[in-house]
């Protein structure tokens, strides 16, 4: 399993698209990655931790022992009661974002690349955290490869950020729960976990998500499949092939093969959603001829993932 | 269900390699797709990596499957049996006249109308069921039972591969007649007509029945009989189903007439001196029954070669140029081609032999794709110039004398009226005048005239269907005359005017030969034995004595009305008609030679005339062994109705008409044509379900 450490070996920024446009990012500005839970941050940041620290909001008090720091001694309450209490703020730390990315081979596909796709909205969404200080952590998963480019934080590592993301391309065959392993030893602080699949995994999802719901992550599941997976214009023999394995089946399309299909690509969406809902993950379903701009202004802010 | 060919069966093989070919896979377009999990999800029997898939069901296999199927049976010939809708018994009534040994009957010429004819008796006779009869019952001239009601269908067959065509004419009432009679006391019989439907006959009854209806001649009982006869074959004729053979349209050119006449002429002996001798013509009358041949619009005749040769000498052929018949609406019975002398289709030939020619004279004709050869040759006989012994009973006519006087080679005798009635009572009748080959009556007449041939100038002649009116007709004019008649050659009647001539009535069978306004002025009448002509007014009641048509017309009737004489060789028959051998060649035992048939021996009467019948086939008739030595009759088909022989499709009589069903004998229905049909639909079906994918 190469990993690659983009930390240690620095992307070249020559001849890499802009992924995001400068008034997309204008309006992304106003924007902030929020989640359900109260998490514990690495680094003063602005949001509220459950830790206590030094912040100006009064947060509880704690008997004196041996070598606190005496300046926090409350000294009106010794006038009081003649013992020694320190004065306890909360603490205001940085988030964790952490974007997991589905680079498998079936991920290339569609007329509106479902990758590309994902790529712009890891890249608006982590420009969203960046830009509200948070810790930024993208891992790219291409099969035997993963790209990863942890703990990056203010605005100057946004083009860094976009380069990454920019040189991958997606590859090798999808494997979930070893993706999620794999994150899940490498990422142990809590965050707002977003993985972003097309699910077809044939080991299944709910193992991966079961690993990432006990990780103490606030998880979400962005659902990509393209426009020509929902709605296949075949007719006649074909022999489909498996992007990924290779695997061939001998189809013979008629339409009522194709309302079939189409059946059961709703059934696994509908079931990949209970599933998740059960579970206490936000899932949020994105076909690809869903214009990007659109899901993350408007579909992802719904959804509570961005305020 | 059965098959005509069983081993077709072995087709059906064919739906091994179509089962094997839903076996191997289709070849099919590659298409990458992100995933096949959700495609297994729907499709998770379809298997993948084996050579071979497992049989399912497929709308468009079971149609090709059936398809194949089909087609199997269909080479396999299978066939329906029909004799469900025959009844019990059935009566072939199978037409073996002349016109159905037509090779018409398939395409390469070689099977005539009766083999066609006879292929479908076969097939009838296959299908009888157990308890089904057949009777088969052959007609031409004559109506021949030829089986009793019989459901051996070896004997049958048998009967039926005896059949063979004779070269004669048809008379279907006789035959319808026959059958009804057959039917009379058995439930359930249908008759079944096989033929190529050319019957003058009832079309002759027919006539006869609408002189009935006019109310001309209503006590004629031959007339009321045929009236009543067809009116009896109209009711039957219901029961009746026909199966016409043949083709419609006749290509056919024949020889419908053939006749020797003999005159005497002067010739120049060796020694210079002027002799007696006899000049013999033979007129020959040649027919084109096909339809016009129209090339660009325009007509192209038919170019017919007409050779003749006796025993020892060929003449130069001819070429005939003859257009096609317009239409057949003219009337059957005409056999002599009277009241059409403009028609192009027809023309008499003339050859002159040379003096002293005795012997059989052949005609023939070679026209290309003619189908029917049984009228392309006729014989005629010429025979020795012996004079004609002629009996003239008048008061005394100076011009009839004289006229007759002038004609070389006829020995005339005179009597009285008073002295002919004498002789007629004191020898019985007819015996009276059995010396001579031919009499004339002026203004009297005999009781009766049974045979031989006579002319009755100003009486009527004394046949049966000949009345006369009371009242007499002032100045009749002459409408028409039929210079087609032997007796009416170089006769013009145009210059003739009649002052006052007899009515009469006349049978259909006569022909009027003058017509005049208020009824025929001369009349012939022919049958196989006599031959008579009546002339309706008076010599002196016109101007007739005066015009040079009355020694012309005189120059033709004796030799016609000799050639009837029992005593006279004829020089052709018709076939059928009976052989007679006169008395005076005496009573031996003659040994009579049929055309390609063993002799047989014959015993002549030495006192009365020896008939001899068996005649139906044309050609040479031989009666050797004779005191004389031997005797030559030429037998001929001439016989237009015959020779006219396109095929009819329906038996017509009255009002009512019976089509011809060939339905009625196709026992065993064939089925392999309904077969192709639906292989095409299933053909077409399949392509459509294919385009769709209905019903994967």
């Amino acid at each position: 399993m190469d990993v690659v450490d983009t930390n240690s070996a620095p992307l070249v920024t020559s001849s890499i698209p802009q992924l995001l446009t400068p008034e997309f990012m204008a309006k992304l500005g106003a924007l902030g990655v929020v989640s359900k839970k109260i998490l514990a941050g690495k680094l003063r940041g602005e949001r509220r931790s459950k830790k206590r620290g030094e912040s100006l909001e009064f947060a509880d008090h704690r008997q004196y022992s041996q070598g606190d720091d005496l300046r926090r001694i409350d000294w009106n309450l010794y006038g009081r009661l003649e013992k020694l209490f320190l004065k306890l703020f909360l603490a205001e730390e940085d988030l964790s974002v952490y974007l997991l990315i589905d680079g498998s081979r079936s991920m290339d596909f569609g007329s509106i690349n479902k990758f590309d796709y994902a790529r712009k909205v890891t890249a608006a969404l982590s420009y969203i955290g960046i830009n509200n200080l948070d810790r930024v952590s993208v891992t790219v998963d291409t099969g035997g490869k993963e790209y990863n480019l942890p703990n990056i934080r203010g605005k100057k590592q946004v083009f860094r950020l976009f380069d990454f993301l920019a040189k991958i391309k997606p590859d090798g065959k999808t494997d979930l729960m070893e993706t999620t392993k794999r994150f899940i030893i490498r990422n142990r602080r809590p965050g707002v976990m977003l993985l972003i699949s097309d699910f077809l995994d044939p080991n299944g999802y709910e193992a991966p998500l079961k690993a990432l719901i006990g990780s103490r992550m606030d998880v979400f599941a962005i659902h990509v499949l393209a426009k020509e997976e929902i709605e296949p214009v075949l007719t006649g023999d074909f022999l489909l092939v498996d992007s990924e394995t290779g695997e061939r089946l001998d189809v013979t399309a008629s339409r009522r093969l194709v309302e079939n299909y189409q059946k059961t690509v709703r059934g696994f969406c509908s079931s990949l959603q209970q599933f998740c809902s059960t579970r206490g993950v936000t899932y949020m379903f994105a076909s690809t001829d869903l214009p990007f701009e659109a899901l993350v202004l408007n579909y992802l802010r719904q959804a509570g993932l961005v305020r | 269900m059965n098959f005509l060919e069983p081993l077709g069966l072995l087709g059906l093989t064919a739906l091994i390699p179509v089962i094997a070919l839903y076996f191997l896979k289709l070849k099919r377009e590659e298409r990458v797709v992100p995933s096949t999990l959700l495609w297994k999800k729907v499709i998770d029997d379809m298997q993948v990596n084996a050579p071979f898939q497992r049989l399912k069901y497929s709308m468009l296999l079971l149609i090709q499957l059936l398809l194949v199927a089909v087609l199997g049976f269909a080479l396999a010939r299978p066939y329906l049996s029909q004799s469900g809708n025959a009844g019990n018994k059935t009566i072939l009534l199978i037409d073996t006249s002349a016109s159905m040994s037509t090779r018409d009957g398939d395409k390469d010429g070689k099977k005539t109308r009766l083999n066609q004819a006879q292929d479908d008796a076969r097939g009838k006779i296959d299908a009888m069921k157990h308890n089904d009869e057949i009777m088969i019952v052959a007609f031409d001239r004559d109506v021949r039972q030829l089986s009793k009601f019989s459901s051996d269908s070896a004997q049958l067959k048998q009967v039926l591969g005896n059949l063979e065509t004779r070269d004669v004419d048809t008379r279907a009432n006789e035959a319808f007649e026959t059958a009804m009679s057959l039917c009379e006391n058995a439930k359930d019989v249908q008759v079944l007509v096989l033929s190529d439907g050319c019957f003058g006959s009832l079309k002759l009854m027919k006539e006869k029945s609408e002189s009935t209806k006019a109310g001309n001649i209503e006590d004629n009982k031959d007339a009321l009989g045929a009236a009543t006869e067809l009116e009896r074959i109209q009711r039957r004729l219901k029961n009746f189903r026909f199966v016409s053979y043949g083709d419609d349209v006749s290509d056919n050119v024949a020889i419908t007439q053939i006749d020797a006449r003999t005159r005497p002429v002067k010739t120049t002996a060796e020694d210079g001196s002027r002799v007696d001798a006899v000049e013999t013509q033979i007129f020959v009358m040649i027919e084109n029954f096909a339809p016009p041949n129209m090339v660009d619009g325009r007509e192209k005749p038919r170019d017919i070669v007409l050779s003749l040769a006796t025993s020892g000498q060929r003449f130069a052929p001819k070429v005939i140029s003859l257009k096609g018949r317009a239409s057949r609406t003219e009337t059957l019975g005409d056999t002599s081609g009277a009241g059409n002398t403009a028609d192009a289709s027809r023309s008499v030939e003339v050859f002159k032999l040379p003096l002293g020619t005795t012997g059989v004279v052949t005609a023939h004709i070679d026209a290309p794709k003619d189908k029917f050869p049984a009228d392309d040759t006729a014989n005629v006989v010429v025979g020795s110039s012996e004079g004609i012994k002629l009996l003239l009973v008048s008061k005394g006519n100076y011009f009839l004398e004289k006229a007759l006087s002038a004609m070389r080679g006829v020995a005339v005798e005179r009597l009285t009226p008073e002295a002919f009635t004498t002789k007629w009572d004191q020898s019985g009748g007819q015996k009276a005048v059995e010396q001579y080959d031919a009499c004339i009556f002026e203004e009297i007449a005999p009781i009766s005239w049974p045979e031989g041939g006579a002319l009755f100038l100003g009486s009527m002649p004394p046949l049966p269907g000949f009345v006369k009116a009371e009242k007499m007709l002032d100045w009749p004019v002459v409408l028409d005359w039929d210079i087609s008649h032997p007796v009416m050659r170089y006769v013009n009647f145009g210059n003739v005017t009649v002052s006052k001539s007899q009515a009469w009535t006349v049978p259909k069978t006569a022909k009027v030969i003058v017509e005049g306004s208020g009824g025929p002025l001369i009349t012939s009448f022919e049958t196989d034995r006599l031959r008579a002509i009546g002339i309706s007014f008076d010599v002196f009641s016109s101007d007739w004595a005066y015009r040079p048509s009355l020694p012309l017309f005189l120059r033709n009737v004796v030799p016609w009305l000799a050639e009837a004489s029992p005593r006279r060789h004829p020089t052709a028959q018709r076939t059928g008609e009976t052989l007679m051998v006169p008395p005076g060649l005496g009573g031996v035992l003659a040994s009579f030679h049929r055309p390609g048939e063993t002799p047989e021996k014959i015993q002549t009467s030495a006192e009365h005339s020896t008939f001899i019948k068996g005649t139906e086939k044309a050609g040479l008739y031989y009666l050797r062994d004779l005191p004389g030595g031997e005797r030559v009759y030429a037998v001929n088909l001439a016989s237009r109705l015959e020779s006219s022989n396109a095929a009819q499709g329906s038996l017509k009589i009255n009002d009512l008409s019976v089509a011809s069903t060939p339905s009625a004998v196709e026992a065993k229905r064939e089925i392999w044509k309904d077969l192709a049909i639906g292989a095409a639909a299933l053909l077409m079906l399949e392509w459509w379900v294919f385009h769709r994918r209905v019903g994967l």
